[in-house]
């Protein structure tokens, strides 16, 4: 197994994890998670509501130690170095509180010290943009108003990489455009990391250059956007021929389609090229990043066993 | 009992079970000390221990509790959401309410007859069970006084501050009005004490001192009138409690700011310089409003009991202010110094405030003595300023020197010791909340822990004024370095 920290790795990632484990009590959270970000690139950590992300994110940022593994973001571990970590890196949780009896001047101006790399003129250019009101308590901001600032509060630092938990939850469907808006203009444009965890997948959809999908903490798929929209592909075929390919099917989620039998698998390429060979009818669907994440968390099929299994039940008796 | 009922006391009972545990437990153990340490003299120090509790502290925290608990944890609109009106649930929470202040006088009544079977106590010392009803219903009526006057206040402790300043200053009026408009109608006195937040405590010492009249061969005195003003003082909280709790509408503010266009001014004014700089700003706002209220309630109780007293007095400001002042700032003080410990921690320990300020780059060591000194540093100093200042003024007029008040230089000792026993408060306060997270649960431990100190002080351990200050000093700083540990690994009971 090859050594995460060599500096080589660390140049270009900015989030490294190896065979990460963690547990509390006697509840396995994280299971042997493996990823890498490369630096630069805009990552949806996607997964649904207690599949580890905020427990990823709380270890990357040395507010949790692991079981297991090794953990290197920005090349430090976070563990050993939380502060260093911490001071280049931004963060924006999930329903992100301020101090409700501050001013939005005051919080700005209260944070700034603890960074050194702070920039107060961004700050402001950031809370310009945003329609921020300075004099205004931060208890009577509205939703939006209350993540924007704390994007402004992860950003103003220009930090290397900015992590992201499930930062638009509560918005309504506008204020979430909006923020990701803002979000591609002032981070993708700047050319920094983004760890971006969610589980609104249409959120992330637009914005992502690269995915990872966690499901009962453990990683089911990481790839870049395009590649997984390429793989990860429906057909609608008759439910006879479904027998025939089942071994050489990667099957995510399999339903019946009246007569026919719907199969999502990821690997599109070689069962296109095989129904074509065997001279098999089929209609292919391109699915979005919703479907195709339902697909790997919602399908019934966890392996390869299984998936014959489903095959098998599916397809007509003979 | 229909369905509703049923799942509301059941959720109170499930919210409110372990601190009546603790509170009945704490009670035990004062009642067993005189049998423990065949000691039969303790039994009415510990009866005035158990009252005091009962009536203030237990009064004040249960009453802070009822007032804001729902709004603290973020739990009205939960409330408001359900198909029942959030009256009922006040209702539900008032009942108890009323279990968790009336256990103590359980427990000590069901003590005192097994003493008096046992012969512990004489026949004409014993104490009957209307005096016990009427300490729990004293308990329970300045708990619902505090809960009317602080409902829906957003956490325990301003619904602590604010309502105990209320009761403060109402028994301040009250004070003022009996010497100035009332020296000669004795029972409006007593009516208007009976109506007063607490008033059944009257009740039960009228209760108390029958038998001496009797002995005495004076007539007895009616309580019935008594009784009906006080049951109508409470009912009357208890309706203003039930009828607010739950009415708020916390968008309101909220829509009104967002929606109005706001202007961002050109210019920001520059960040603050350094860590250190930016955390003791941050103490000092939420530290010096407390203080400075408590400090407030030091002065007008003492100036109120200055003048309601003058006429045993040389003069308001001379040696009756200060002799009044010091008491107050002993008692008040304490309150405060509690409630400003478990406010060192309770906006940082939110779960959605928390990661906030642990995300960031800040040292745990730095943000945990800064806050902790600034905060300990500001409570004291404010809440002892009325003190400083009367003296102050005493010693710039020229008056008798307040040594000569106290008796020579006897007076430092206690006054040293108090403050060192708010201190104590303070670390005790703040290490329970850091490691409990929970207010009310926080208070009740620190008192708890006071009250097993101030057993140090009876036989057969009598400890004096330099032993209490060594051993308040070891609990201080015991309980600071628990609480430094809580807040460096993130540990919390029951997390």
């Amino acid at each position: 197994m090859s050594q995460v920290s060599n500096s080589d790795a660390s140049a270009k990632f900015a989030i490294e994890l190896q065979g990460v484990c963690k547990s509390f009590r006697r509840t396995q959270v994280l299971s042997n998670l493996t990823m890498r970000v490369e630096r630069g690139k805009t990552f949806a950590f996607l997964g649904r509501n207690g599949a580890g992300k905020t427990t990823s994110i709380r270890m990357l940022l040395g507010l949790l130690n692991r079981d297991q593994g090794e953990v290197r973001v920005l090349g430090l571990d976070p563990t050993a170095e939380p502060l260093k970590v911490r001071a280049r890196v931004g963060y924006l949780a999930e329903d992100q509180q301020m101090y409700g009896w501050m001013r939005v001047e005051e919080i700005v101006r209260f944070v700034a010290p603890f960074y050194a790399t702070w920039d107060h003129d961004l700050a402001l250019k950031y809370l310009r943009e945003f329609e921020l009101p300075l004099a205004t308590k931060i208890k009577h901001l509205s939703k939006g108003q209350n993540v924007r600032l704390g994007l402004v509060l992860a950003l103003a630092h220009r930090p290397e990489l900015v992590i992201l938990d499930d930062p638009a939850l509560g918005l309504d469907p506008v204020m979430r455009k909006q923020f990701n808006r803002d979000l591609v203009t002032h981070l993708q444009g700047e050319g920094r990391t983004v760890f971006y965890s969610s589980h609104l997948l249409y959120e992330v959809e637009p914005v992502a250059d690269e995915v990872a999908i966690l499901d009962g903490g453990r990683l089911v798929r990481q790839a870049d956007t395009e590649t997984l929209r390429r793989d990860v592909k429906q057909f609608v075929l008759d439910r006879s021929a479904l027998a025939a390919l089942r071994d050489d099917m990667s099957v995510l989620e399999l339903q019946r389609a009246g007569d026919d039998a719907a199969v999502t698998v990821q690997n599109a390429s070689a069962v296109r090229a095989l129904l074509d060979r065997e001279g098999i009818g089929y209609r292919m669907n391109d699915l979005n990043l919703d479907e195709i994440f339902a697909a790997y968390v919602a399908g019934k099929v966890d392996d390869d066993a299984g998936a014959r299994a489903a095959v098998d039940e599916l397809a007509p008796q003979r | 009992m229909s369905g509703v009922w049923r799942s509301l006391l059941w959720k109170e009972w499930r919210e409110q079970r372990f601190k009546l545990l603790a509170i009945t437990l704490f009670t035990a153990t004062i009642v067993a000390w005189p049998w423990l340490f065949d000691s039969n003299g303790t039994l009415y120090e510990a009866f005035v221990v158990i009252g005091f509790f009962c009536i203030l502290s237990l009064g004040l925290f249960v009453g802070a509790s009822l007032a804001a608990s729902e709004r603290s944890q973020r739990t009205v609109g939960f409330l408001q959401s359900l198909t029942h009106s959030t009256r009922r649930t006040a209702i539900a929470k008032l009942v108890m309410a009323a279990l968790t202040v009336a256990s103590p006088g359980v427990v000590l009544f069901v003590a005192v007859k097994v003493w008096e079977s046992l012969g512990y106590i004489p026949a004409n010392h014993g104490i009957s069970a209307a005096a016990f009803a009427a300490i729990a219903w004293a308990a329970f009526s300045f708990a619902i006084w505090v809960a009317a006057i602080a409902v829906n206040l957003d956490d325990e402790v301003r619904a602590g501050a604010v309502g105990f300043l209320a009761v403060a200053l109402f028994w301040g009026v009250f004070a003022v009005a009996v010497d100035q408009w009332l020296p000669a109608s004795e029972e409006l006195i007593q009516a208007m004490a009976a109506s007063g937040p607490g008033g059944p405590l009257l009740i039960s010492i009228e209760i108390c001192e029958a038998p001496q009249r009797e002995f005495a061969l004076l007539p007895p005195r009616p309580i019935g009138r008594l009784v009906v003003l006080a049951a109508i003082s409470t009912l009357a909280m208890a309706l203003l409690y039930v009828w607010h709790f739950g009415r708020v509408a916390p968008a309101q503010r909220k829509s009104v700011e967002s929606t109005a266009k706001s202007v961002v001014p050109a210019w920001l004014a520059p960040p603050m310089r350094k860590a250190w700089n930016a955390i003791l700003w941050k103490q000092c706002c939420e530290s010096l409003p407390l203080s400075m209220l408590g400090a407030g309630a030091i002065l007008c109780v003492s100036v109120f009991i200055a003048v309601a007293s003058r006429g045993d007095q040389g003069g308001i400001l001379r040696d009756g202010l200060l002799a009044m002042s010091i008491p107050v700032w002993i008692l008040i003080g304490g309150l405060v110094t509690i409630v400003s410990g478990i406010g060192l921690w309770l906006d940082d320990l939110r779960p959605e405030l928390h990661m906030f300020w642990r995300s960031r780059p800040i040292a745990t060591g730095q943000w945990f003595v800064l806050k902790f000194a600034t905060s300990a540093i500001i409570t004291l100093a404010t809440l002892a300023l009325p003190s400083l200042v009367i003296y102050g003024l005493l010693t710039a007029f020229g008056e008798r020197p307040v040594w000569n008040l106290y008796g020579g230089d006897d007076w430092r000792m206690p006054v040293l010791l108090a403050l060192i026993s708010q201190f104590g408060f303070f670390c005790v306060a703040a290490a329970f909340m850091a490691a409990t997270r929970r207010p009310m649960v926080s208070a009740l431990l620190t008192i708890f822990t006071a009250a097993g100190f101030g057993f140090c002080l009876l036989p057969p351990f009598s400890l004096e004024a330099t032993g209490s200050a060594v051993v308040i000093a070891a609990i201080s700083a015991i309980a600071t370095a628990a609480g430094w540990l809580c807040i460096r690994n993130d540990w919390a009971i029951g997390r």
